[in-house]
């Protein structure tokens, strides 16, 4: 689905990445774990498009990704949540999932302005489904209070939905259990697990906590210093005396933050 | 429900309120909604899409001109060159689209302020002067719809309420839909916003075409309320009055720029008594309310609102 090859990035005198190949298939769940500063979230801002690669290429389902600005990268499937969450603050959680929506919106700036039937309808039937996705994880009650008053784990949690209201086919998470508790992550464990087998969505996603990424994940891309140092399942990543020295250390399965 | 008595009330009040006041006060009235339109049309752009411009007299010139001149010249009806001349000026909106979509805040406030000096400069050159009147301006022809002449301070003021009323929905509108959802977006995390399929461009041009149309017309409706139009109302100090009516009745609301712009446009009047010490009363008393109110005249109340549990019973949430 998803197809790095030999993908190199260089910010001045600095490679974060150094000809990265990897691939995603649709269905999976794949885990992207290294090192801070390894270039995980350099991956993501490609695939973003925010970058230019300075070498390699991109393709998602056979079409070249690296010809779509950031923009269009939505309207073929994949979407993005962000490491420092990307919720827009003083918006209500509503109006946030509804951001999730924006490419559902057709009216003309007219149709808009004017209020036409066909612009209030549209409003109200996004404005129904983002509701409805809050009912559907009993969060109704939270649909008009302000992003920035919120626990952090909520927000994570509503930054996930935002995203998901995108129609994802491809999901990027920047580190969605980052800062939660316990309980809050066997939540969101089990929620990534739904989104991917009852709904149909390819995961890709950056994490440092390992018992998550071990416990949920199909296979793994370890990154060290920009290069791919090793790919598997979960339990050839926790023999691989590579990861361990450069990532894991001794004690394989504990969280390190 | 009692949101729409609120609004009824509020619509009846403003329908009776001429008739208690003198000629000359109605009149101001009615120049206090050109300046809510330049207000509202600048606060779309910089309270929500986060474009500051510094430049939004060269617009009120442009709409105002241009419909004195489609009619005069072209003989085009008022209710014609009216709209019309907002369209254009909205057109022209997207000069400053253009560097905008480089340019980050404090390079396009510069930008912005070249662009308002650069419109009151060409204005009065000898070259155009047979048709812009140079320094001392044109005549602008009185409202008429038919054969129905707007004449009165009583007639204007109606005239006015309604353009203001119909703008005023139609900008509410844009506020509160996707597109306005959009501007906020890309003003606090573009990346986010871009990453969720909002192209940056298409929006920065609604923002400048909006903020433009709703400033040309404001600048057509003051020139037909005075009659007469001149480079010289068009300076820096306009651009920075439209300025402090969004930041005074609080940046990102509509109805505190509604608030700030009839305050700042009854203030002068208001201290002209003072004479001499009139520009720095109104100096100080802009200071005193960004010090006293940082959230403008609408999170002043906001904050009341929340404050007093008896002010909620009243206007309940939602409003």
């Amino acid at each position: 689905m998803l197809a790095l090859e030999d993908l190199s990035m260089r910010f001045g005198g600095l490679q974060a990445l150094d000809r990265v190949s990897f691939e995603v298939k649709e269905g999976e769940i794949v885990g992207l774990i290294g090192p801070n500063g390894a270039g995980k979230t350099t991956v993501f801002n490609l695939i973003s498009r925010f970058y230019e690669p300075t070498g390699g290429r991109i393709s998602f389902c056979g079409e070249n990704l690296l010809r779509w600005r950031p923009h269009q990268v939505v309207e073929r499937g994949i979407v993005r949540t962000f490491q420092l969450l990307g919720l827009f603050p003083y918006m209500t959680v509503l109006e946030n999932l509804m951001i999730g929506e924006h490419r559902d919106f057709g009216g003309s700036l007219l149709s808009v302005a004017l209020g036409l039937p066909r612009a209030r309808r549209e409003e109200r039937d996004r404005r129904a489904q983002a509701l409805w996705l809050l009912r559907f994880l009993k969060m109704e009650a939270l649909a008009d209070a302000f992003v920035f008053a919120l626990p952090y784990g909520t927000q994570k949690l509503i930054e996930l939905m935002r995203a998901l209201l995108a129609r994802p086919r491809l999901l990027l998470l920047d580190e969605p259990v980052a800062g939660m508790t316990v309980a809050e992550k066997t939540a969101m464990r089990e929620f990534i697990r739904r989104i991917n087998h009852d709904w149909g969505i390819t995961v890709l996603l950056v994490e440092h906590d390992m018992s998550f990424v071990m416990g949920l994940c199909n296979r793994i891309v370890v990154l060290n210093y920009g290069r791919v140092i090793a790919q598997g399942r979960p339990e050839e990543i926790q023999q691989n005396a590579e990861v361990i020295e450069a990532y894991l250390g001794e004690g394989v399965g504990s969280a390190r933050a | 429900m009692p949101r729409q008595i609120w609004l009824a009330l509020l619509g009846l009040l403003l329908i009776i309120l001429p008739f208690g006041l003198k000629g000359y006060t109605v009149y101001i009235l009615s120049i206090a909604g050109a300046n809510i339109l330049a207000a509202v049309g600048l606060n779309l752009l910089m309270g929500y899409a986060g474009q500051v411009s510094i430049g939004q007299a060269a617009f009120l010139a442009i709409g105002g001109y241009t419909s004195a001149l489609l009619m005069t010249k072209l003989g085009l009806s008022f209710w014609l060159a009216f709209p019309l001349a907002g369209m254009l000026t909205s057109l022209t909106g997207l000069i400053l689209f253009i560097p905008a979509l480089r340019l980050g805040t404090i390079y396009l406030a510069i930008a912005t302020l070249g662009f308002g000096a650069a419109v009151q400069q060409l204005i009065p050159l000898p070259y155009w002067s047979a048709i812009l009147g140079g320094h001392q301006g044109i005549r602008v022809p009185r409202p008429q719809i038919g054969s129905f002449v707007f004449d009165t301070d009583l007639e204007l003021y109606y005239l006015t309420l309604v353009i203001v009323v119909v703008l005023l929905v139609l900008s509410w509108n844009v506020a509160r839909s996707y597109i306005g959802r959009a501007f906020i977006a890309l003003r606090d995390k573009p990346a986010a916003a871009e990453a969720l399929g909002i192209n940056p461009t298409r929006y920065k041009a609604y923002a400048f075409l909006v903020s433009a149309f709703l400033t040309g017309i404001a600048g057509a409706l003051q020139a037909h309320l005075v009659g007469h139009i001149s480079p010289g109302e068009f300076g820096l100090g306009k651009s920075i009055e439209i300025f402090a009516m969004v930041i005074l009745g609080g940046i990102g609301s509509l109805p505190g720029s509604v608030l700030g712009a009839v305050f700042l446009t009854f203030l002068p009047h208001w201290l002209s008594e003072a004479r001499l010490l009139y520009t720095f009363l109104y100096g100080a008393a802009l200071v005193l309310v960004i010090i006293f109110m940082p959230y403008g005249v609408w999170g002043f109340f906001l904050r009341l609102y929340y404050r007093f549990p008896a002010m909620q019973k009243l206007f309940p949430k939602g409003a």
